[in-house]
């Protein structure tokens, strides 16, 4: 099976892969001749970033729900895999997503440069190179030299892109070489406006193109001419007005605009890259709180995260041919933009272009309806219900499990509240409505119903979930869950609201 | 949803109607009008039965598995009307039977035995005359009787008006004086009864009755035992009826008449004694086939005489051709049997009564058609002729009448009771055996000795009890246990 | 069959809930007191107490089919309405049939035999509608009610 190494960088890169996930969950799938499996690479030296923290442990609970999924369609099908999942256990690394930045954690950036220590000519030239100043953990303005580095780059990415250049001499990077084939495909989520990411993304690129002149890896000659995408996310909210922070939202432009020139001449320019997704929003919605990161910046999940996740459907969705590399170079590289019908403050499904809405509104809806039996009728009707109770049985015992009360219950809490964040989010998405009928549950589309046929409501559901699961076998309760309402869902969704 | 539901419901309710149930219904439509069943809608129902397709159900009108018995079905729909309160009589029933016995008559032979003793009897205007007219007059113009054929009878026929019609009758009967019967000659000095029968049953067939008129006096003559002659003439007389019977059904009807006398009576010495104005008794027998002897009796002719008959004695055989009607009543009774085989004439599961007033009795109840017996309703009265094959049952004998509160037992005569507080396993068999009439001993004298003076001895017939045994005997006497009808009950606990 | 019905309704012998007049009548004891060749009763209410309680059953398990009527509860309230209308219609068939005069005049019957063989009705009902759901034979064609019970789910 092919992979995709996802590396997503910084907070903006945690809450694409957050969005991503929650598309995978949903059964959305790349419309690709080859499977692909996502192998992603957190990196942010942000250690405490809460958006790294909830894509992390939605991460485990995807992966831990995807081993029960029989792999071809449904929800959870896609295989999402961490990097040390892919080489034998003697050499495994932790088994989590992040790439593990070294000396960062306590150290100031004098100190992981080894200020001191330079002679006065390189002192000097770094005096001038990181001049001015940050803010720190007490909003205390410090030097740029100053500054801690476990909150992360602060929106310097001339300091990001000094401490993420060690990526190619790291563990992390050696087995991601190694483990890489021709087949496989690369892709780097990052924001162009903020630290971490706008500095992570043209080092990490440069050094997979350049993987051939580093003499620690291997599969040096496949990282040279993989197939390379990469999203790089233009400024999409809105930032309150602090003075005392060290980010400020008229920064951004400039600092976009300064990286894409940078992009112009050493990405772009020089085809390095074989399609490039830009995505923005100049919205001009509810700020975010302006926090630099010292308290765990936790922002609200936005459209445009989703929408940079479809761009990583796309990517895989591209077909080998039109990403042909030569020397490290792209023949032909492709640059694409995100667009929606409507220009509305509150997006529903029916404002988005038909591509994107046929790409999504079925499968999340799916995964929205599902979640909302579990949530509000499942205990109702456990043990009396056919579905239930033919084997293997969904009953009080099944939703003890660690698979159940753990795994997809926080998983599906995750993802109602990411749904909730993007509804509350201006720009806003909200696809659905809460607290309805069930007849009603999409925004814009209402089931339909005739004399002869029944309405939509969780009876209805009922009825097709005990059809679907009359005479089938499931290898587990779990299984069970996963294919029934998968099946069930598509059906009632299709034929019932047009999808 | 709902609808279909009761649709289904109401449809299941409404076909729960048997084809007898719509037999029924259709048989009591035909005559709630007018009353009548013609033979058009008689022939509807029979259509009906014949393609029925339950043939379990319909078989009680079929004596096989394809034919009908007229006479179940006749019985059944007169049980059925008068169940629906719809008063019917039978003859509104139309029937083929009825429709087929009245196309077939016959001819009677009248024979007026013409011996001098008779002569008493038609001088001037008798009794005896209009009671002969009455009856001939009747029979004459019953649609039995085909050809009326009168004539004197003694040693031989020395008389006789063939297709006598009512002129006929009418000079026969008035003609009727000793000159006459002098006249119309013969041997009148001797009354040879042995012979006289022997010449009428001569006549007999399957197309001709007889009816034959005397006083049945013997004459033995005057050098002879009266007594033994007599017993001799009986026996003559039974082995010819013996003989008679053993070729064919025949059946006959003794009238036993009462008409004055005024003339020469002539004693067993054949010595003349002259009577005047006084009753005497004569008898008109009417013989024939079982059939003729039904119609006639059927016909109430003989109740129709002018002066009316003392006494009647139908002799007949047993019928061979037809089963006694017999039905056991489900209820009222004492104790417990079931329902099923009640039809075939078995007691099943027959249990004695356990309440206390009743205990360990056991009674159950009979109702039986005579009606096809040529034996009088009065006959069937009497507890004598029945004869039980387990002593140990009591009977109660009840007739029905059509308009008593038996009403539903319609087509019944009798209701027998019967009733043992011995219940055990058998076949009660229970037979009707006649018994010699006690009037016979009556209206018989032994001698006529003091005819002149002796009142009792001038109403009575020398050695008719001779003459009736003899009779008697042919009919029953060597027929034993062959009753005139029986029926059984299979009895099992 | 009408045999059959006969044994079915009086219970074997064991436990007769009516007069065994009211036996004779419903085997069919016809108006003439002659034969068993009136209405038999047995059979007709016999069977339609069959069909009704299949279809009692068709209706809950295969033409409502419902993920709403397909617990216990829902089991007992089908029985009760097809009890009813079994007891019912048991004793207002006899019960007309007696009344309108279309028996052997011989029977003793009355409204407490009605009642009795309507009761008898019911139960029998009542036992075969719990025989055919209790075995998974017939059910297991249902998609909302293959597991529905007299005493689960």
């Amino acid at each position: 099976m092919a992979r995709l190494f996802l590396f997503a960088i910084g907070g903006t890169g945690s809450r694409v892969l957050k969005s991503l996930t929650m598309l995978l969950a949903a059964g959305i799938k790349p419309n690709s001749a080859k499977e692909f499996e996502i192998v992603p690479i957190i990196i942010d030296p942000h250690n405490t970033n809460e958006d790294l923290k909830r894509t992390e442990r939605l991460l485990n609970n995807y992966q831990y729900i995807a081993a029960h999924s029989d792999g071809k369609e449904g929800f959870f099908s896609t295989r999402i895999q961490t990097l040390d999942n892919l080489v034998s256990s003697a050499n495994r690394l932790s088994g989590n997503f992040m790439f593990n930045l070294q000396q960062v954690s306590g150290n100031t950036f004098s100190e992981y440069i080894e200020f001191n220590q330079l002679d006065d000519a390189n002192r000097s030239l770094m005096d001038i190179l990181f001049s001015g100043t940050s803010i720190n953990n007490y909003h205390e303005k410090v030097d740029l030299l100053d500054i801690k580095m476990d909150i992360g780059f602060v929106g310097n990415p001339n300091v990001g892109s000094v401490v993420l250049n060690q990526f190619k001499d790291s563990d992390e990077f050696k087995e991601f070489a190694s483990n890489f084939n021709q087949e496989d495909r690369i892709f780097i989520i990052s924001s162009i406006f903020g630290g971490t990411g706008a500095a992570g993304f043209p080092t990490i690129l440069k050094n997979i193109r350049n993987a051939k002149n580093n003499p620690a890896i291997d599969g040096k000659g496949f990282l040279q001419d993989s197939k390379i995408g990469a999203l790089t996310v233009l400024p999409y909210f809105n930032l309150e007005t602090d003075t005392n922070s060290p980010i400020q939202k008229s920064d951004f432009i400039a600092k976009t605009r300064a990286a894409l020139h940078y992009y112009k001449d050493n990405l772009t320019g020089n085809h390095s890259i074989n399609a490039l997704y830009y995505i923005g929003d100049d919205y001009n919605g509810n700020p975010y709180q302006n926090d630099p990161g010292d308290h765990g910046q936790q922002n609200k999940a936005h459209f445009v995260e989703l929408a940079a996740a479809l761009g990583i459907i796309d990517f895989i969705e591209i077909p080998d041919a039109e990403l042909h590399t030569v020397e490290g170079k792209a023949i032909r590289p492709i640059y694409k933009e995100f667009g929606i019908k409507n220009d509305a403050p509150q997006l529903r499904l029916s404002d988005l272009e038909i591509h994107t809405e046929q790409k999504l509104a079925l499968r999340l809806s799916q995964l929205e309806l599902w979640n909302r039996y579990l949530q509000e009728h499942l205990q109702e009707v456990l043990e009396k219900r056919s579905w239930c109770i033919s084997d293997p049985a969904i009953d009080k015992r099944f939703l003890e499990t660690p698979f159940y009360r753990t795994y997809l219950s926080e998983f599906l809490d995750a993802y109602k509240t990411w749904i909730q964040e993007m509804g509350e989010n201006r720009r806003g998405f909200e696809p659905f409505q809460q607290q309805t009928a069930l007849h009603s549950f999409i925004k814009d589309k209402t089931a339909s119903k005739s004399l002869f046929s029944k309405a939509v409501d969780f009876n209805m559901c009922d009825d097709r979930l005990n059809t679907y699961a009359k005479g089938k076998a499931f290898a587990s309760g779990n299984q069970k869950l996963l294919q029934l309402f998968f099946e069930t869902t598509e059906d009632i969704l299709t034929t019932k609201f047009g999808l | 949803m709902k609808k279909i539901y009761i649709l289904l419901i109401a449809l299941c309710i409404s076909s729960c109607t048997s084809e007898i149930e719509s037999f029924n219904t259709l048989a009591v439509q035909m005559v709630r009008e007018d009353r009548v069943l013609d033979q058009q809608e008689y022939e509807k129902l029979i259509q009906y039965i014949q393609k029925s397709s339950d043939t379990e159900v319909f078989r009680v009108f079929k004596t096989d598995k394809a034919s009908i018995d007229p006479e179940q079905v006749h019985n059944y729909l007169i049980n059925l009307f008068k169940a629906k309160q719809l008063m019917i009589s039978s003859e509104n029933l139309w029937n083929p039977e009825t429709y087929l016995t009245a196309n077939t008559s016959f001819n009677i032979n009248v024979f007026l035995e013409n011996s001098a003793s008779m002569d008493g009897y038609v001088s001037g205007v008798t009794q005896f005359e209009s009671d002969i007219y009455s009856l001939l007059g009747n029979i004459k113009t019953a649609d039995f009787c085909d050809t009326l054929n009168l004539g004197y009878v003694n040693n031989g026929i020395p008389y006789r008006k063939r297709n006598a019609n009512l002129n006929d009758i009418q000079e026969f009967i008035e003609k009727l004086e000793p000159d006459n019967f002098k006249k119309r000659g013969g041997e009148r000095g001797v009354s040879d009864i042995k012979q006289v029968l022997d010449i009428v049953l001569n006549q007999l067939d399957q197309h001709h009755a007889a009816i034959l008129i005397s006083d049945f006096v013997f004459s033995p003559g005057r050098d002879k035992d009266a007594r033994e002659y007599m017993i001799h003439q009986s026996i003559g007389i039974k082995n010819s009826m013996t003989e008679l019977l053993e070729k064919s059904d025949v059946s006959m009807v003794v009238l036993q008449m009462n008409s004055t006398f005024s003339g020469m009576y002539y004693t067993h010495t054949n010595t003349p004694v002259k009577l005047t104005g006084i009753k005497r008794p004569y008898y008109i027998w009417i013989i024939g086939s079982s059939p003729q002897i039904k119609k006639i009796i059927d016909s109430h002719y003989l109740e129709q005489i002018k002066g009316g008959y003392q006494h009647e004695w139908i002799l007949n055989r047993p019928r061979e051709d037809q089963k006694l009607n017999f039905k056991i009543q489900y209820a009222p009774r004492i104790g417990y049997f079931s329902a099923h085989g009640i039809k075939e004439g078995h007691l099943l599961e027959a249990a004695s009564s356990r309440e206390d007033r009743t205990k360990d009795l056991f009674k159950f109840h009979v109702a039986v058609d005579f009606s096809k017996s040529m034996q009088p309703t009065a006959f069937f009265n009497n507890p004598a002729h029945y004869k039980l094959s387990d002593p140990d049952y009591t009977l109660v004998i009840e007739p029905l009448e059509n308009s008593s509160k038996q009403i539903k037992l319609s087509g019944y005569t009798h209701l027998l009771g019967l009733q043992t507080s011995h219940l055990r396993d058998e076949v009660l068999t229970i037979n009707l055996i006649p018994e010699l009439p006690a009037w016979i001993e009556e209206v018989s004298a032994e001698t006529d000795r003091d005819i002149l003076k002796d009142v009792a001895q001038q109403q009575r017939t020398l050695g008719f009890k001779y003459l009736a045994e003899g009779i008697y005997d042919a009919y029953y006497k060597h027929t034993e246990g062959r009753s005139l009808e029986q029926f059984e009950i299979t009895i099992k606990q | 069959m009408n045999n059959f019905f006969a044994n079915l309704y009086e219970w074997f012998g064991f436990m007769p809930l009516y007069s065994s007049d009211m036996k004779d009548h419903l085997k069919g004891w016809d108006i003439t007191c002659t034969d068993f060749i009136g209405t038999p009763w047995y059979v007709y209410i016999g069977s339609l107490m069959i069909i009704t309680t299949g279809f009692v059953y068709a209706l809950q398990y295969h033409i409502m089919d419902s993920p709403r009527f397909c617990e216990k509860k829902h089991w007992w309230l089908f029985a009760l309405i097809l009890t009813s209308f079994n007891f019912l219609m048991a004793m207002i068939l006899t019960y007309h049939s007696i009344h309108s005069g279309n028996h052997c005049y011989q029977l003793r019957l009355g409204l407490s035999d009605s009642i009795g063989f309507g009761i008898s009705n019911a139960l029998w009902s009542l036992l075969l509608l719990m025989l055919i759901s209790s075995f998974p034979l017939f059910r297991r064609w249902s998609t909302n009610c293959s597991y529905t019970t007299f005493w689960k789910p």
